[in-house]
């Protein structure tokens, strides 16, 4: 069954109403906004990379308080250990058995904040609940429900002390975007509200977790024609030929691009998907996952670069795939 | 607090797009299209298979259609000259096609392709070349075949062969229409080839069965192997199998329809055949010359008495021409008169209803007519007392060219009669010039006639010309009943009764120069004695032999003597009859003229009748009369000749107005239309697509290239979305057109007609607001813009 033209009204409007309410405390980055709610309704995690001080955090925490749900903060230092996230068991000797506490894993919207700032090992420690949703400790797996959404944030210009994120991590976020500075408008009207300490503390929930998982129900029945789907893959083979890349868009690639491109149509209103769609969201769904070769740096190709040369080479589809 | 305000579906049902996934995760991608990189690859230079086969066939096609000229022309060049002009223009378009160019490109390139190739081949310029396709034509048709193919007529096969390339190659690319007529669409321009050659070829071509078959043969071969390559159905394999049989069926019925009246295989002769030269009469008009029986009094001799002044232009004594390789007895043919129109015996065309070929039609050095007889090679050299238009030959001329006295004029502008066995060059000859020629002579006496002879039935207007002979013409055929008999008895009756005289004499000054109805009738026929000289006597016997229902004309000519110098006492008249199988054969002027001279003393019962001896007045010469042919006379016809022949009757400057207006007039139009027919078959194309997504997308094209057009910068490509594209077209609409389409196009329902329609509607409704908001000129420049042909 495809989502209706009622149904995928009401996505549009409830996900307006969302981006509204998060641009209470994010000033002029609709944009970014939109891709981060995509994101949360696709059910997917993403990684923010941008100089300190634009709003990474704030976008993050206004995401977070938007849903009617628990959130929680990690700070990634070096010294923070695996069970620092994910929860230990005690022993309580009361009771004489061991007792799972949990980390701040276990809630609905999880800031990972700085989180090339850990140690591999506890950057692996997020691998199995990014991709499945839950948390095996000594042996008990646990889940952390539904929806789930892990928002990393990097700082892209210190790199003392830090740890790169292993590519196999890197493919675990859905989308990887950066905030970027704001304009002036925004600047201005950010500095004569300037009292306000805590912007994000103006954001409150409007939706139910319940809500967005009915949301991302919908979003998954969205119409997507094969000629689409094939641009899609094309694509993806495309990204494996390019000069200086050394990996290319994964078969999860694929898939999360195919989900996020429902998704944002939805939010536009629209039962099935567009060309426009795949391009719009090209540069967020690729830009983390593809790896250049050690020429390239050499050579000033960027990933940015190779994208754009990606959606010049591939022509998208005018006509819908023949039956 | 949001709650959802529509549920969601239920789980657990399957839905459209993931059965959709599942279907056509295999052939995923065919919708899409790489594009390489700019610096990694270029456009496809290299043909395909597929395309050197096709090019192949064509070129195969051409060679056989162009085999046809053969028999038009000499020699092989304008074979060559045709198949690598079909070669040049296959190339034209395999390089717009790897440049990915539109089709009018090729169009296009081949305009200066076929200038500067005619200014090659035809070793001219572009002037020329120019002049030689408007008017070439005519004059190859007005040429008897077969025509020397060199210089400035090779520009004729190279369009031919251009546009037949160009437009076979153009046809490969069609991508509308039924497959099969796609298939044979690249044949039309070889056909077309071929029945343009057929047109322009002889009447007795050589091996045109053969030619006709193997073109058949490979057209069916072309479209056979084109079906073949067509992709196979993926369901229902009988009735594609079957649609293809009976489309390849189809086909080679159409081939051999084509084939078979093309090729005359139906037909045992030519008769039904149709060539344009049969069509085709030459602009040219012998009766403007004078008749050269008219004046033939030049050729007598004079009295050499005291006090009489001889005329310098009398001949008697003047060498003529000189023959050599021709043998003594041979009867030289200067003029052949075959039409009488009350004044003078003149040369004239189409007088014979029999045969097509009694005109005068520009001829090369060989000629294509078969004789049956002996053949000669001649040589002749005209003298100090030949000037004029006629050209002297002897028998049926197979081949002609002229040696000094600018034989290249003469050789472009002199013409043969067939039928009559003359020759005439409009830029006329005179002492000294030479010529030799190659020509079949009749066996001994077989071209004089006998009383046995069949006499054709055919009737022409010298008939009633000849009416105010009707009492003589049954009074001296008495006894006889056949036409031939008759003839013979006329002839028998003249040379008895008739006496010889050339007026020259003091007392035979009364016997007039002049073949008239006066000098005939009054003086000739119906005085008591009959006295008259070779122009009288064959001019009335001709008439004599028309009135008694055998065809006949006037010859003026001479029989060759032994040292093959012709002078002025040498020539003569004959008369020639025509016979029931269409030949002529020769009333030697012996069997009706005597050279018995009249008594010295005019004839009694004249001097009766008018009592006193009054000088009979001077007749009234009839124009041509006038005629003794001198150099600034036949100067001035040749202008005026040379006006009316080459402006094909009209004026010069209203011809260079045709031309100078005309020309750039029909080339603009000819521009113009192919532009607007383009775009309305390109219209029309995606109008008409298949399916109806593809009609969708052809409505959305068709609006960003009306606003293209417009001069409005809307990028187009292949990396270029619909959505990209719209907010640059310049009007409110586009957008949700553009959002529209998108909508119809990848929505989960497949569109139907009915949808694709209203969609075209709403098109076509966007681009009438948008030409109003235009000037009148603005819109014609934008219908002319070829803007939207481009790709980028």
């Amino acid at each position: 069954m495809t989502i209706s033209h009622d149904q995928a009204a009401w996505f549009a409007q409830t996900f307006e109403q969302l981006t509204a309410n998060i641009e209470k405390a994010v000033l002029g980055k609709r944009h970014v906004v939109r891709l981060a709610l995509t994101c949360l309704l696709s059910e997917g995690h993403m990684l923010l990379e941008d100089f300190p001080g634009t709003g990474k955090t704030m976008l993050a925490r206004a995401l977070a308080n938007t849903v009617q749900g628990s959130h929680a903060r990690i700070q990634f230092t070096p010294d923070l250990l695996p069970s620092d996230v994910t929860g230990v068991t005690v022993y309580d000797q009361h009771q004489g058995s061991f007792e799972f506490h949990p980390g701040p894993i276990f809630h609905t919207i999880v800031l990972a904040d700085e989180i090339n700032r850990a140690s591999p090992k506890t950057q692996s420690a997020l691998l199995e609940v990014m991709e499945e949703g839950r948390v095996t400790v000594d042996g008990r797996p646990h889940e952390v429900g539904r929806p789930f959404m892990v928002i990393a944030t990097q700082n892209p210009i210190e790199q003392a002390g830090t740890y790169r994120l292993p590519e196999a991590q890197l493919d675990r976020f859905l989308m990887k975007s950066s905030v970027g500075y704001p304009d002036k408008a925004a600047t201005v009207e950010l500095l004569v509200n300037a009292k306000v300490r805590d912007r994000a503390s103006l954001v409150t929930p409007v939706i139910t977790a319940q809500t967005i998982a009915q949301m991302s129900g919908l979003a998954d029945e969205v119409y997507v024609d094969p000629a689409v789907i094939g641009y899609v893959a094309e694509l993806a083979e495309e990204s494996r030929r390019q000069p200086h890349v050394k990996l290319g868009l994964s078969a999860r690639g694929c898939l999360a691009f195919i989900r996020v491109a429902k998704t944002w149509a939805a939010a536009e209103g629209r039962d099935h998907v567009v060309p426009d769609d795949v391009r719009v969201l090209a540069e967020p769904v690729l830009c983390h996952r593809l790896l250049l070769d050690a020429e390239a740096q050499f050579t000033g190709v960027t990933v940015d670069a190779v994208i754009a040369r990606l959606l010049d080479v591939v022509a998208p589809p005018t006509d819908r795939q023949p039956v | 607090m949001t709650g959802p305000a529509v549920p969601p579906p239920p789980p657990g049902t399957p839905s459209r797009s993931r059965r959709s996934r599942r279907r056509t995760s295999a052939r995923a991608g065919r919708a899409t299209t790489t594009r390489r990189p700019v610096a990694t690859a270029g456009p496809g230079w290299r043909p395909t298979p597929a395309a050197l086969v096709d090019a192949g066939f064509v070129l195969v096609l051409a060679l056989l259609a162009l085999l046809g000229l053969r028999t038009t022309f000499t020699g092989a060049t304008p074979l060559l000259v045709g198949l690598g002009a079909v070669a040049v223009a296959l190339l034209l378009v395999g390089l717009v096609r790897a440049l990915r160019w539109p089709g009018i490109a090729a169009v296009t390139l081949a305009l200066p392709t076929w200038l500067l190739g005619g200014c090659l081949v035809a070793v001219a310029g572009p002037g020329a070349v120019a002049e030689q396709v408007v008017g070439g034509w005519k004059e190859l048709l007005t040429t008897l075949p077969p025509v020397d193919g060199s210089g400035a007529v090779l520009v004729l096969p190279w369009t031919l062969g251009l546009a037949t390339g160009l437009l076979a190659g153009l046809a490969r690319d069609l991508r509308s229409g039924p497959p099969w007529l796609r298939s044979g669409a690249v044949l039309v321009a070889p056909v077309a080839l071929l029945a343009v050659v057929v047109l322009l070829g002889v009447s007795r071509p050589q091996s045109l069965w053969l030619q006709g078959c193997a073109f058949a043969v490979v057209a069916v071969g072309s479209v056979a192997v084109r079906e073949a390559r067509r992709d196979r159905p993926v369901e229902g394999h009988d009735a594609g199998r079957l649609r293809r049989a009976v489309g390849a069926t189809a086909l080679v019925g159409v081939a051999g329809a084509l084939a078979v009246p093309l090729t005359g295989v139906a037909s045992a002769d030519d008769a039904g055949r149709v060539f344009l030269r049969e069509e085709v009469l030459p602009p040219f008009d012998v009766g403007q010359y004078p008749s050269p029986l008219a004046s033939f009094r030049r050729y007598v001799e004079e009295p050499d008495e005291p006090g009489v002044q001889t005329s310098p232009q009398n001949l008697w004594d003047t060498t003529l021409l000189t023959v050599q390789g021709a043998p003594a007895g041979t009867r030289l043919r200067i003029a052949a008169l075959d039409s009488y129109d009350g004044i003078v015996w003149g040369a004239a065309e189409d007088t014979d209803p029999t045969t097509t070929d009694d005109a005068f039609q520009r001829v090369s050095t060989t000629i294509d007519n078969p004789a049956p007889g002996r053949r000669v090679e001649a040589r002749v050299t005209l003298g100090e007392g030949y000037r004029g238009v006629w050209l002297p030959t002897v028998g049926a001329l197979q081949g002609l060219d002229f040696d000094t006295g600018d034989p290249e004029v003469k050789r472009q502008s002199w013409r043969y009669n067939l039928a009559s066995a003359t020759a005439v060059v409009p830029t006329g000859v005179g002492p000294g010039d030479t010529y030799h020629f190659t020509a079949v002579l009749p066996t001994d006496g077989a071209d004089v006639v006998r009383e046995t002879d069949v006499p054709s039935g055919s009737v022409n207007d010298n008939v009633f010309a000849a009416s105010f002979l009707d009492t003589q013409a049954v009074q001296w055929s008495a006894g006889a009943s056949a036409p031939m008999e008759r003839v013979l008895a006329i002839a028998e009756h003249l040379k008895v009764e008739g006496k010889y005289s050339d007026g020259v004499l003091e007392a035979e000054r009364i016997y007039h120069p002049g073949h008239h109805q006066k000098r005939l009738g009054e003086e000739f026929a119906a005085a008591p004695i009959p006295v008259g000289n070779d122009e009288q006597y064959a001019a009335i016997m001709a008439l004599l032999a028309t009135k008694v229902g055998v065809p006949a004309r006037v010859v003026m000519g001479a029989v060759l003597p032994a040292d093959g110098v012709v002078r002025g006492k040498d020539v003569s008249a004959w008369v020639e009859l025509q016979l029931a199988d269409g030949s002529w054969r020769t009333l030697p002027t012996e069997a009706f003229m005597d050279d018995d001279r009249p008594a010295e003393q005019p004839p009694v019962a004249e001097q009766e009748m008018s009592g006193t001896v009054v000088p009979p007045p001077a007749p009234i010469p009839p124009p041509s009369t006038l005629a003794d042919q001198n150099d600034a006379e036949l100067e001035a016809r040749k202008v005026a000749r040379d006006d009316s022949d080459d402006g094909g009757g009209l004026p010069g400057w209203v011809r260079w107005v045709v031309l100078g207006v005309g020309g750039p007039l029909l080339l603009a139009a000819l521009v113009v239309g192919t532009i607007l027919g383009l775009k309305a078959w390109r219209r029309r194309r995606r109008r008409q697509a298949e399916r109806a997504s593809a009609r969708v997308v052809g409505g959305w094209r068709e609006l960003v290239d009306h606003a293209r057009d417009q001069g409005q910068p809307v990028p187009v490509g292949a990396g270029l979305t619909r959505r990209q594209q719209a907010p640059h077209v310049a009007t409110p609409a586009a957008v949700d057109l553009a959002r529209h389409a998108d909508g119809l196009v990848f929505g989960p329902a497949e569109p139907d007609d009915e949808v694709a329609d209203r969609f075209w509607a709403l098109v076509d409704a966007e681009r009438r607001t948008m030409s109003r908001s235009l000037t009148r000129p603005a819109r014609v420049r934008a219908a002319l813009n070829l803007r939207s042909f481009r790709r980028r």
